[in-house]
């Protein structure tokens, strides 16, 4: 049945990916849930998960194959649709999506009672000294007079003579007294016990703040490859600062490695009010750029596919370590490691595939992500690339080149899904930022490569990193003076609270369906011209192309779809 | 791209055929999906067995200074169904034991029965002198604060009619003598200090404003300190507002804490 089957077709174009949407949504539903409904329904919950899983392998037949990963475009379903198969095939798919809401869920509670039943959390607020010994978890945040917030990962717990194993996080504030603190050291230190008012429920905010420490003593990290990256980071920092003024050499090390140690507080607040903060976090677009430029490198030395994928991911791995694994790193990484797998296995990028399953498979790994503002952006950013930028860019008045319309259409699809979560946490709503954006992206990506280039080779060949500083100054300058005309612009950020906090995902929702209106209205005029060629071309060749499909392949212009869709571009 | 088809806008089939293609989907990946979700499983029990927290025997210094009865903190029972719950029962507990606990006072000089004697916490200098047999004829009780707290291994001399009283007393060593106090760490010296040590819990505010470097703002705020906490160790003393790491040096040999267990 020929209609049928193009019917198919058009359906799949609609959302190519509606399994791994489904997939991702399952898995963050069930972390709530499982947060939510509390710590004894843990091993319920994981009882459920068993037979489901049971089911799932049961249900449904012989398995055809599992594309965990890539583009593959799945059969014309309408044969299945039509005939055998389709509530078995139904139950085992809404088993497989109950099976990984379950896991969300198990690995939630469990995470919960861990931070609930913690000894720290039972110390806090009863006064008195507990003695921990502890690992710096995460890269120490500036605080005001010179201190650091440091997120420590707890082992061991000296309280009223006894001592206790555990392994929960508690935050501290080293005083600027106490000396540098980098990722990976152990510390021994005395303290208070108090709550923290900005912890979530699974402690990637810490439950538990340990007040006025006394550090009684302190070793490196035990990691060579930790204690190498706060070489790195160490040396940029000196590289950057022998070779440009302290302002733009804070920028650069925060561009470049999301190191924001030495970025001045006004330039760090202009960009806030331009809506650049992303820019000195690090991204996905600074993966996106390391990757480039070293598979670039690669690729001219020879490097083939297999090889340039063990390639890439080992790069991906280094600049996540060098760069701390932030939350978005975290996600621009995952990203990008299932994106070249599925190139390696000749499955294509498949870029919102790769997202929905970095979201699920980090979620499963670390619940606590769910609650990190970083990750949400970088996962509403992200989508608004890639489901609304295509029709952004596809929409734009006036005839643009097709570079333009692309790139316009990123940044506007990733303002689009940034902005609703933005105005949800903090009710601010930067009006200066689309613009200040539009102009600071491009120029941000010299800088992105600069600082690479200048870590890569600071310790090694230090003349080289100060000449890559160097380099990056003119588009550091510009970046600054964007922020700073940005920031000064009359109603640059506005204020909402209450219900107006929903206005922007109201006003975003409002333009993605007038742009699929217009989209449509352009995609049915393309078809009609596509139709009069045809016409034409059938006429003067006498071929009455009874078969759709093979119609649009002859076309010159036509591009299949599934081609099509392996060669967007990957933010 | 811009050249392909938006995906967005074509085609209408019903949402039936949509969620059956969905599932469909799913469904091809079900060995995929077992995988994970046993491999999530699988880390939640390594987390589980690893973040329970469990006790790895007395720490060293409380157990070189005989504090191993102490009963264990609340947090205990924590580690299983109910949590924090017992966060609130610290308090009740420290009275309880405070009732059982005998402090040791050594008496020395004009009294009946020079020697130690055993007080219940919370005793004056004058229950000591009198638990000693009382002050014998030519004894100088005025130069003797009869109504200050003992402390625990405190010496209370009580001198004769003329003779100086600044030479009374021994400082008990605060790391031999404290009770289990605290953590057991950052407890040595201040042994050699002339005079009684304050405690903490009891001192008054003009008391404690004699301390060196305490003046009568800091004395304040320790009291109010401990009116919300009361203080378990000379550790605990870090923990009040304004007195940092050098003040607290300078302080820990001279005060201690009694009866607060």
């Amino acid at each position: 049945m020929p209609a049928d089957r193009s019917r198919a077709t058009v359906g799949k174009l609609r959302n190519p990916d509606p399994d791994g949407v489904a997939m991702a949504a399952a898995a963050t539903l069930g972390v709530l849930a499982g947060v939510a409904a509390g710590v004894g329904w843990a091993l319920a919950v994981t009882v459920a998960l068993a037979a489901l899983l049971a089911g799932v392998l049961l249900a449904g037949g012989r398995p055809r194959g599992a594309p965990l990963m890539g583009g593959r475009p799945s059969r014309p379903t309408g044969a299945r649709l039509a005939g055998r198969g389709v509530g078995r095939s139904a139950l085992a798919g809404a088993l497989g999506l109950a099976a990984l809401a379950l896991a969300g869920a198990a690995v939630a509670g469990v995470r919960a009672a861990a931070v609930h039943s913690g000894v720290l959390t039972g110390l806090a607020g009863r006064g008195g000294t507990v003695t921990v010994e502890a690992t710096v978890a995460e890269e120490p945040d500036a605080v005001r007079y010179g201190g650091r917030r440091v997120v420590l990962s707890v082992r061991r717990v000296e309280v009223a003579g006894r001592v206790w194993r555990t392994r929960e996080r508690a935050g501290v504030v080293v005083p600027r007294g106490a000396g540098a603190v980098a990722v990976g050291d152990r510390l021994r230190l005395s303290a208070g016990v108090e709550r923290s008012d900005r912890t979530d429920p699974l402690g990637g905010r810490p439950a538990v703040l340990l007040r006025r420490p006394r550090i009684l003593s302190r070793s490196a990290s035990r990691s060579r490859l930790l204690r190498a990256s706060e070489t790195v980071r160490a040396a940029v920092r000196e590289r950057a600062l022998a070779a440009l003024p302290p302002d733009r050499a804070g920028l650069l090390a925060g561009i470049a490695l999301g190191d924001t140690s030495l970025l001045p507080a006004d330039l760090d607040q202009a960009f806030t009010a331009a809506g650049l903060t992303h820019l000195v976090a690090v991204s996905g677009q600074n993966v996106g750029v390391v990757l480039a430029a070293g598979l670039g490198v690669a690729v001219a030395l020879g490097a083939r596919r297999p090889l340039l994928a063990v390639l890439g991911i080992l790069l991906v791995v280094l600049f996540a370590l060098l760069t701390r694994w932030e939350p978005s790193v975290l996600r621009a990484s995952a990203m990008a490691v299932l994106a070249l797998a599925g190139v390696a296995t000749g499955r294509g990028p498949g870029g919102r595939r790769a997202l929905c399953l970095a979201v699920l498979l980090l979620l499963l790994a670390n619940p606590a992500l769910a609650w990190s503002l970083g990750f949400r952006l970088s996962v509403a950013a992200t989508a608004g690339v890639l489901w609304l930028g295509p029709t952004a860019g596809r929409v734009l008045p006036g005839r643009l080149p097709d570079v333009v319309r692309s790139a316009t259409g990123i940044t506007l699809g990733a303002q689009a899904g940034a902005l609703p979560v933005l105005a949800l946490a903090f009710g601010q709503v930067s009006l200066a930022g689309l613009a200040a954006n539009l102009v600071a992206l491009p120029l941000a990506t010299a800088p992105m490569l600069l600082g690479v280039v200048a870590a890569a080779s600071a310790t090694v060949a230090p003349p080289l990193a100060t000449l890559a500083c160097r380099l990056a100054d003119p588009f550091l300058a510009a970046l600054v003076a964007v922020a700073d005309r940005a920031a000064a612009l009359p109603a640059a950020s506005l204020t909402l609270s209450g219900p107006a906090r929903l206005l922007p995902a109201v006003a975003v929702a409002a333009c993605t369906v007038l742009a699929r209106r217009r989209a449509a209205a352009l995609d049915r005029a393309a078809e009609d011209r596509r139709r009069r060629r045809l016409r034409y071309a059938t006429r003067s060749h006498g071929d009455d192309g009874a078969d759709p499909h093979a119609r649009r392949a002859r076309q010159p212009g036509g591009t299949p779809p599934e081609t099509a869709r392996t060669t967007r571009p990957q933010p | 791209m811009p050249s392909s088809p938006s995906p967005f806008v074509l085609g209408s089939d019903g949402w039936r055929a949509r969620v059956e293609r969905l599932l469909d989907g799913v469904a091809r990946q079900r060995v995929a999906i077992a995988l994970v979700a046993v491999l999530a499983l699988a880390a939640a029990g390594v987390l589980w067995l690893n973040a329970r927290p469990h006790a790895a025997g007395p720490a060293p210094a409380a157990a070189a200074g005989g504090g191993g009865g102490q009963p264990l903190p609340r947090v205990a029972a924590g580690g299983g169904d109910q949590g924090g719950a017992g966060a609130a029962a610290g308090r009740g507990q420290g009275a309880g034991t405070a009732g059982t606990a005998l402090i040791a006072v050594d008496v020395v000089g004009q009294v009946r029965r020079p020697g130690l004697v055993e007080l219940p916490p919370g005793s004056r200098v004058l229950d000591a002198i009198e638990a000693a047999g009382g002050a014998v004829p030519g004894a100088e009780l005025e130069a003797v604060n009869l109504a200050r707290r003992v402390v625990d291994g405190e010496q209370i001399r009580v001198p004769r009619h003329g003779e100086p009283a600044a030479a009374a007393g021994g400082a008990p060593d605060p790391g031999a003598g404290g009770q289990g106090s605290g953590s057991g760490t950052g407890q040595p010296g201040g042994t050699g200090q002339p005079g009684a040590l304050l405690d903490l819990n009891t001192a008054t505010v003009e008391q404690l404003d004699t301390l060196p470097g305490v003046g009568e703002v800091t004395a304040n705020q320790i009291v109010a300190y401990r009116s919300s906490h009361p203080f378990t160790s000379v550790d605990d003393l870090r923990q009040v507002p304004g007195i940092g790491d050098r003040r607290f040096e300078l302080l820990k040999g001279l005060v201690t804490v009694s009866g607060a267990r």
